[in-house]
């Protein structure tokens, strides 16, 4: 009985706490794409410089892109209530999509498709843009919450 | 009142000195855990007639009978696995039996798993490196 | 010399084999996102560790039993039941992220997808626990896994600002950017990584398995209490790269290839191998040492027999049990779920668990039939109190906190 009622609990829980992220919204997705990209920015840094194995730096940009994908798939099911949001989250896409381009480049670069180096700064413009992003929708969640 | 006559031989609680003990065979292999004991002399639901003589344990039982002393209920007795009592050699922190695991029905589940599948399995027979 | 030898190889192994892929996982996680503001959880939780071990360790020495068996026997089957579900099931979940790590880390080498390396990993350490002695086992996982020392070694060579890392350790606390329901989360998923459940079965079973005797128990109170704690400060080693490369640049970690960035940022090539080597090598002893843990949790509850010193066919249902798991450990990550999202909710459930598995130890640990005069004395009992009231307090809070915090989102 006490078995059953932890799984049920467990279960429970699982459920629950996937739900509850869903309601964290843009600002997460975009300090998600930030993440993802300056970590390609390091693996590319570190291919260029022969400090990593293309392994890791192939495995290590595979992971930034799935993140980037995540953040915007999150985010183009987020629900605009005001004109602010509608466009913080147009602008997001919009710089996700950086980020998404920025790192197939550099996956095709690995490959022997166009330039590491060109890919490294297309990564630097998304990071930019993802920041600039950010710190848009801090104002504004500031503005709305009273900081946090 | 009178002080009850001291017992001769060791006093053991069923519940605290065998039950949930592990069974070692006379190699020390280890056989099954004490699940259930089977009494005999004495039947459900019908008083002790005092003048009778006492019932006594006549087999440690194992296999569908963990299921039934948690939740309840009691296997037929074609289900049962049991080893008698008379095959004990030793109760002390583990039940000794004289005999050798193999030679028990209760142990076939082991046997028939060791022989038709790990066996079956290359490296399944030999003696570990 | 030959003892010396002994001696070493023990320590050595214990280092090696504390970390898995959890406390990978985690504290480069923790690193990550709170820098060494919760380096006191993993100091925490190996005096933790290493107390309960030995205790478990003593137990088995001297009683020749090992820890479920006694469990069923003290506390009755129906609790015993209860406790084997939980335990077993939480276990099974850990199995899962050790293979799951196994196979990210033999991406990290090759590039090739990790669900494809999933049966590979999966058959390999079915394989090692199907032919390979125990002892060998033990001593070729630790002493590779201790190549992971070159976390600690990438974090010299990175010159971090060491005051300012103190400063994070000694005052803890959340940064300005996490909430400090998250900090807590992680503090018990830090201190679930740290007092993983399945070290204690393994470490009475494998006591068991190689026969102690009132020597050996000596001998593994200096590994355990040397190899532990130096294996904890790897630990905080893995969080102090990510504290010091990571952090800084916004990026949390979420994948295996994360953690290794800031190796290959200090050493380059050569310290990246080690870091691979060493991970490779965690994740697969531990693998072994779940898979293992999970035949001897079911075999010593329903009192089959059991070991690897048996030949297989002589420990039928114990090896058939272990089959089972690593094929349901396939099944689950075949499904293509992230395997560090796994990691990160086994060490959340091993901390839930923790209960079960220590209180039993300290009540047998006191019980003059198994123990003679053995026992604990005062010192151990009072340690062993005062683990069991955090111990509760984590399990308790860890199931509230995994919702409010989103599983730490």
């Amino acid at each position: 009985m006490r078995a059953a009622a932890f799984a049920s609990a467990a279960l429970l829980a699982i459920a629950i706490s996937g739900c509850s992220s869903a309601g964290s919204g843009i600002e997460d997705a975009v300090a998600q794409g930030i993440a993802a990209v300056e970590t390609a920015s390091l693996a590319v840094e570190q291919e260029l410089a022969d400090r990593t194995f293309s392994t890791v730096t192939v495995t290590a940009l595979g992971d930034a892109r799935r993140e980037l994908v995540d953040a915007t798939t999150t985010v183009s099911e987020t629900d605009a209530t005001n004109d602010a949001d509608a466009t913080l989250r147009t602008e997001a896409l919009s710089a996700l999509a950086l980020g998404v381009d920025a790192v197939n480049d550099a996956r095709d670069a690995m490959a022997g498709l166009g330039s590491l180096d060109a890919a490294e700064l297309l990564l630097e413009e998304a990071s930019a843009a993802l920041e600039a992003v950010e710190t848009q929708s801090g104002t504004s969640a500031t503005a709305d919450r009273g900081g946090r | 009142m009178n002080p009850r006559p001291q017992p001769l031989g060791r006093v053991l609680d069923a519940h605290l000195h065998i039950l949930d003990r592990q069974v070692l065979d006379r190699d020390g292999v280890p056989v099954t855990t004490a699940d259930d004991l089977e009494l005999e002399g004495i039947e459900m639901g019908v008083p002790i007639d005092p003048e009778a003589p006492p019932p006594f344990v006549s087999a440690i039982l194992t296999g569908p009978d963990l299921a039934t002393r948690i939740f309840g209920g009691r296997p037929p007795v074609s289900r049962r696995m049991v080893i008698p009592w008379r095959l004990v050699t030793e109760v002390g922190t583990t039940i000794r039996l004289g005999v050798s695991g193999d030679a028990l029905d209760a142990t076939w589940v082991e046997r028939w798993v060791g022989d038709h599948i790990i066996g079956r399995i290359p490296g399944g027979r030999h003696d570990p490196d | 010399m030959k003892r010396i030898f002994g001696v070493a190889l023990g320590v050595l192994t214990a280092i090696g084999g504390f970390v898995d892929i959890g406390d990978l996982v985690t504290n480069a996680v923790v690193g990550s996102r709170f820098g060494l503001g919760l380096a006191w959880v993993v100091l925490v939780g190996v005096v933790g560790i290493c107390v309960y071990a030995q205790m478990s360790g003593r137990v088995a020495a001297v009683s020749g039993r090992a820890t479920f068996e006694i469990i069923r026997e003290r506390l009755g089957p129906r609790a015993g039941l209860a406790n084997l579900a939980a335990s077993f099931l939480i276990n099974l979940l850990t199995v899962t992220a050790e293979i799951g790590g196994v196979a990210l880390a033999l991406q990290l080498a090759t590039s090739v997808d990790p669900r494809l390396w999933v049966p590979v990993a999966a058959f390999a350490v079915w394989i090692v626990i199907w032919r390979v002695r125990f002892e060998l086992l033990e001593n070729v996982t630790g002493l590779l896994g201790l190549t992971l020392i070159v976390f600690a070694v990438a974090l010299f060579l990175l010159s971090p600002d060491w005051g300012s890392l103190a400063g994070q350790a000694l005052q803890p606390g959340a940064p300005a950017d996490e909430a400090a329901t998250t900090y807590w989360f992680f503090a018990i998923a830090l201190f679930g990584a740290a007092m993983t459940p399945y070290e204690v079965f393994f470490f009475s079973s494998g006591a068991i398995e190689e026969r102690w005797t009132e020597d050996d128990l000596a001998k593994s109170r200096l590994n355990v209490f040397v190899g532990f704690p130096l294996g904890g400060i790897l630990s905080i080693a893995i969080a102090g790269c990510a504290a010091v490369v990571l952090l800084p640049a916004s990026i949390d970690v979420t994948s295996l290839s994360q953690v290794v960035l800031p190796v290959a940022e200090a050493g380059g090539k050569v310290a990246l191998s080690f870091a691979i080597v060493g991970i490779l090598a965690a994740t697969f002893g531990a693998a072994l040492e779940t898979t293992l843990s999970s035949g001897y949790t079911l075999a010593q509850y329903f009192g089959w027999s059991w070991g690897k010193f048996r030949r297989p066919a002589k420990a039928a249902r114990f090896h058939l049990a272990m089959i089972i798991c690593v094929l349901v450990a396939v099944a689950i990550l075949s499904t293509g779920v992230d395997p560090i999202v796994i990691t990160e909710y086994s060490v959340v459930f091993s901390a839930v668990a923790l209960p079960l598995t220590y209180l039993p130890i300290l009540i047998i640990a006191n019980d003059r039939e198994y123990m003679g005069d053995q026992v604990n004395g005062r010192g151990m009992n009072f340690i062993g109190s005062v683990y069991l009231v955090i111990i509760i307090a984590a399990a308790v809070a860890a199931i509230p906190l995994l919702i409010v915090t989103g599983a730490g989102a």
